[in-house]
């Protein structure tokens, strides 16, 4: 039959074309996908407020300047520069979240120093980027803006209003019992560092994939009223960086924390005191430059 | 040798990507040569060898799974050194074995059929 010898040429023709349109629309699908994880930018509302939030906002406005004070120290341990801000508050809600633009989602991010300066924070460091995850708890000034775990061995730092400094997984509670519960601040990063006074990480510990010195940030209670901010610098000459171990052993020995935990580190790590950054954040590799983030912790004296 | 050239590229790219990633890893950018290699390279040589050459619909949608697969391995890989998630990448998982399933109906059919002139 005729037809059939001009058939096979038409349907080589036709599933060429077929293939091109699929590596066309594969190729943008891609485009759409790194857009969308790091370009467009989503807002979403709060789920529910604590009654922490509301006490919190109510001594917030209330309490009295004294009432929390802060105090810079820097040291060097393990060739690394390390920053260790000592806060001392009566009232642990003196310890506020930030959100860049001040709104929840995704893709929505500030430099540490922006967001404290919006904010009036005598002292800020970076938080726990949960924009750059789709699930994880997160609780700000006692209100819960996402309640999806993680997984259920994620470990998240719990701060209550009353002072309670606690490291839970996530797999053993839910988002809305530990809003129930009076939280004031729950961070969805880690691992925990301390817990009850002993180091929960080993020599081998890491975030992720990630298996090298590095700039870290963490938050701890030395005892009730006491905490502390430690950020270190890293991956520049003059500072190696801290693996998760170091820091721990660091908080634990050099500063008492009975509870630590610890915050998004590598470029993220910023520390704003008094007006400036102090630490040396490090962007693109040892290029000295903040990095924009979704959130920070701070505190107003 | 398109897949062999296509694994040597990716092998490149990821290991410039790791090297930029301050010690930071992922298994799916490290192994991502391996994609076009394993899903290429070798069944295109055991082809080869047993004398047959699959029709070229089959082919192509081959070379699609093995393309999309690739893409999955390098976004989900590049995600992961980032330290952030998409649930779109699943799109890749389920749409690479469905384009493989389907060459290998398409291929497995034309096996059957047998010559047909």
């Amino acid at each position: 039959m005729p037809g059939r010898h001009v058939r096979g040429p038409r349907r080589g023709t036709r599933g060429a074309w077929l293939t091109l349109a699929y590596v066309v629309a594969i190729l943008c699908f891609t485009a759409y996908v790194v857009l969308d994880t790091f370009v467009i930018r989503r807002t979403y509302s709060a789920i529910a407020v604590g009654s922490a939030a509301q006490a919190g906002s109510a001594i917030t406005t209330s309490t009295d300047d004294s009432a929390a004070s802060v105090s810079l120290s820097t040291t060097r341990y393990e060739n690394t520069s390390v920053y260790v801000v000592d806060l001392y508050a009566d009232d642990v809600t003196s310890i506020m979240a930030a959100l860049a633009e001040g709104t929840y989602g995704r893709n929505i991010t500030e430099t540490t120093s922006e967001m404290a300066e919006e904010n009036s924070a005598t002292v800020a460091v970076n938080g726990d980027f949960y924009g750059a995850r789709s699930s994880g708890y997160v609780i700000r000034n006692g209100i819960l803006y996402r309640d999806t775990a993680a997984s259920d061995d994620q470990e998240d730092l719990v701060i209550y209003s009353d002072g309670g400094f606690d490291i839970v997984t996530e797999g053993s509670t839910t988002a809305e019992d530990l809003l129930d519960a009076g939280a004031w601040q729950v961070f969805s990063f880690g691992p925990g560092l301390i817990d009850d006074g002993a180091i929960t990480v080993t020599t081998d510990s890491e975030v992720d994939q990630a298996m090298t010195s590095n700039p870290r940030t963490a938050i701890g209670k030395v005892s009730d009223g006491h905490y502390v901010l430690v950020v270190s610098d890293g991956r520049t000459s003059a500072s190696e960086g801290l693996t998760l171990y170091q820091l721990a052993t660091f908080m634990s020995e050099q500063l008492g924390c009975e509870t630590a935990y610890n915050l998004d580190g590598g470029g993220s790590s910023t520390l704003y005191y008094d007006g400036e950054v102090v630490n040396n954040p490090t962007t693109n590799g040892d290029r000295i430059s903040e990095r924009s983030v979704s959130d920070i912790v701070y505190l107003t004296t | 040798m398109r897949y062999t050239a296509t694994a040597m590229v990716c092998g490149g790219f990821s290991a410039i990507y790791e090297c930029l990633s301050h010690g930071v890893h992922s298994d799916f950018m490290v192994f991502l040569f391996a994609v076009p290699l394993v899903m290429g390279t070798v069944p295109a040589l055991v082809l080869a060898l047993m004398g047959r050459e699959p029709p070229a619909a089959a082919r192509r949608l081959w070379a699609c799974a093995v393309l999309t697969l690739s893409l999955g391995f390098c976004v989900e890989g590049a995600l992961e050194i980032y330290g952030t998630t998409s649930e779109l990448v699943m799109v890749y998982w389920v749409l690479a074995p469905a384009l493989a399933m389907a060459a290998v109906v398409v291929g497995l059919g034309a096996v059957e059929r047998g010559p047909q002139r």
